[in-house]
């Protein structure tokens, strides 16, 4: 996971500086929830306008070569950003808690064992094994979003075994252990509730590293055909390059760059102003 | 010390590669279809076929059928790639050198520039420059690599045509020492989109490591003695950060093969890159599997080495690690 403190970004005062990856992120939420409204064309419809038309009144961020219309795919493409990326990182977060709650207060030789494995996987080229798998078990969005999800827990183990560990020592832990509460128990009501907090940056980073890594697989074709990412766009306007259409890099470029910078802002702010000093 | 710290390591790095293998056996055993046909090709004759399940073992019980697929990958054995009929070895390392290449050559001035920025940056810290340097690491972080390999080929390639848009050489390469120029001209687009990536965090990396080293006692010492904070910087804190920094360059590899296959493909570079994406549209699963497993090994000898210099550069490393 991607571990930098967005230094400059500390200039803009607290309260600015949550709102600013809010506003950025509005519309790509309102274009989300409300896409069938909002797109004026269905995403895939090909011949709608010409072949790579440049933008104008009637495709007003043009078209690609299939005569489909971009600003219709960028609002669709916004739906399957989001469901991918909150979806694969629910998954890691699933994964990550079990893993890293289990490792940090069992210790000993659970411990051992699986920070090993964490340390396996971690060292595993993660987008060659995602091709992989995807090439194995077809390229539907759910199978892309489930890949990028199970693949990408063992830096967010980490984080929560060392919030764990921070904690199992607590008086209310050892108290709650005390009154005779299994692991279980003591693991699902004492500890859980309280490292919840500790990981939400890790999970905003973990949103935008699952919406690239799907509009990186849609980008060399491998992405799921039947539906409108922003990765598919920039794909077909890679073919169309040379004929100079700027208009299907910029528009879903601009998507995927304010969604990346949103949410590692969003991960920064919340990191500091969450972190229990 | 130093030597049990090393042995410890490989027997890691060996137990992530074994891993990577019998990860790949499962995926393939749990994919849907008849292995023997994902290994032959759709279009393989029932002779073929029935050749493939017996080389295999495919009839045998899974068990042995690990033990044959484990032995043949680790005597070197990755099988025959559908397309290319030939070993996957050898569509491997034939396309070796334009991935070194262009991966080396990107690393290098990521590096570089990375440590110039960082310095520059931690010279004066939360100044203007300082402040701007970070800003744009962080815009430059955020940006997908694809998006930023199209943009370069849309402005430099195809509006303003200074560069080739694609290959590693002309179709009719100039001989001598023009043919380096050749590739050195298609190399410039690639090496930009792929360096700029890194650019940011290894600005922010070098920053890190020599703000740490300023507040070290040997910092403090060195400014007791009244030398200047430029010489302290040079001298005390970029020569004791700096080997740190590259062995933290290594351990970013995972991110770097990522970007790379990328590049290779916006700027259809005759690498490993473009090699796997070929052997997804033509389902070559023997392929795909050997670049896994491939690049499993680099990425395991790449933290090695990373690792290792680290520890000969920090003590305190070598005796905390498998306490």
């Amino acid at each position: 996971m991607k571990k930098l403190s967005f230094h400059g970004f500390q200039l803009i005062p607290v309260k600015g500086r949550a709102i600013l990856p809010l506003i950025l992120l509005a519309p790509i939420i309102l274009f989300a929830v409300f896409a069938y409204q909002i797109a004026p064309y269905n995403p895939l419809q090909t011949g709608v306008g010409e072949s790579l038309s440049p933008p104008s009144s009637r495709n007003f961020m043009g078209t690609d070569q299939l005569g489909e219309d971009i600003f219709s795919q960028v609002v669709h493409g916004s739906r399957v950003a989001l469901y991918v990326g909150i979806t694969s990182s629910l998954i890691t977060v699933f994964l990550a808690l079990v893993i890293g709650t289990v490792a940090g207060y069992l210790g000993g030789m659970v411990d051992e064992v699986l920070m090993r494995f964490t340390d396996v996987v971690l060292s595993i080229p993660s987008f060659i094994l995602i091709i992989f798998i995807v090439i194995l078990f077809g390229s539907s969005i759910n199978v892309i979003t489930l890949v990028i999800g199970v693949v990408s827990w063992p830096s967010m183990a980490r984080v929560v075994r060392a919030r764990v560990l921070s904690f199992k020592e607590q008086e209310f832990v050892l108290a709650a252990k005390a009154l005779g509460a299994n692991p279980l128990n003591v693991m699902l009501f004492e500890i859980l509730p309280n490292i919840w907090l500790g990981i939400i940056p890790a999970i905003t980073l973990q949103i935008g590293n699952g919406i690239l890594t799907e509009a990186g697989l849609s980008f060399l074709g491998l992405g799921d055909p039947n539906v409108a990412s922003w990765g598919r766009i920039l794909y077909l306007a890679s073919t169309a390059i040379y004929l100079g259409c700027w208009w299907g890099v910029l528009f879903p470029g601009l998507a995927i760059i304010v969604t990346i910078i949103s949410f590692n802002l969003l991960g920064d702010v919340l990191g500091t102003s969450l972190s229990p000093k | 010390m130093i030597w049990r710290f090393i042995i410890k390591r490989v027997a890691l790095s060996f137990i992530t590669v074994l891993t990577v293998v019998l990860l790949s056996f499962m995926i393939i055993k749990l994919a849907p279809g008849d292995p023997a046909v994902l290994l032959a090709g759709a279009g393989a004759t029932p002779e073929y076929l029935k050749a493939v399940r017996e080389a295999y073992g495919l009839n045998l019980p899974i068990t042995q059928q690990l033990t044959i697929y484990l032995t043949s990958v680790l005597t070197g054995n990755l099988g025959h790639s559908i397309t290319y009929s030939r070993t996957v070895i050898d569509v491997i390392l034939g396309r070796l050198i334009p991935t070194v290449l262009l991966a080396t050559t990107s690393s290098i001035i990521a590096i570089a520039g990375g440590i110039f920025l960082g310095l520059f940056s931690a010279a004066k810290p939360n100044s203007l420059r300082d402040e701007l340097i970070n800003i744009s690491s962080l815009v430059l972080f955020s940006i997908p690599v694809f998006w930023l390999g199209l943009f370069m080929i849309l402005a430099f390639a195809v509006n303003i045509p200074l560069f080739p848009t694609g290959g590693m050489a002309s179709t009719t390469p100039p001989t001598g020492l023009y043919a380096i120029l050749d590739v050195v001209w298609h190399m410039v687009l690639p090496v930009a989109t792929l360096s700029a990536v890194f650019f940011g965090i290894y600005a922010r990396l070098t920053r890190g490591g020599l703000l740490q080293a300023l507040s070290m006692n040997y910092s403090v010492a060195a400014r007791a003695k009244g030398l200047s904070e430029r010489e302290i910087l040079y001298h005390h804190a970029l020569r004791n950060s700096l080997l740190p920094i590259i062995s933290l360059a290594g351990t970013q590899i995972n991110l770097i093969i990522g970007a790379l296959v990328l590049v290779e493909n916006i700027f259809s570079w005759p690498g490993l890159g473009t090699l796997i994406v070929q052997g997804f549209l033509h389902r070559d699963y023997p392929l795909t599997t050997g670049l896994l497993i491939f690049f499993a090994i680099i990425t395991a000898l790449m933290n090695l080495f990373a690792d290792i210099l680290n520890a000969i550069v920090d003590p305190r490393i070598r005796s905390s690690v498998g306490e």
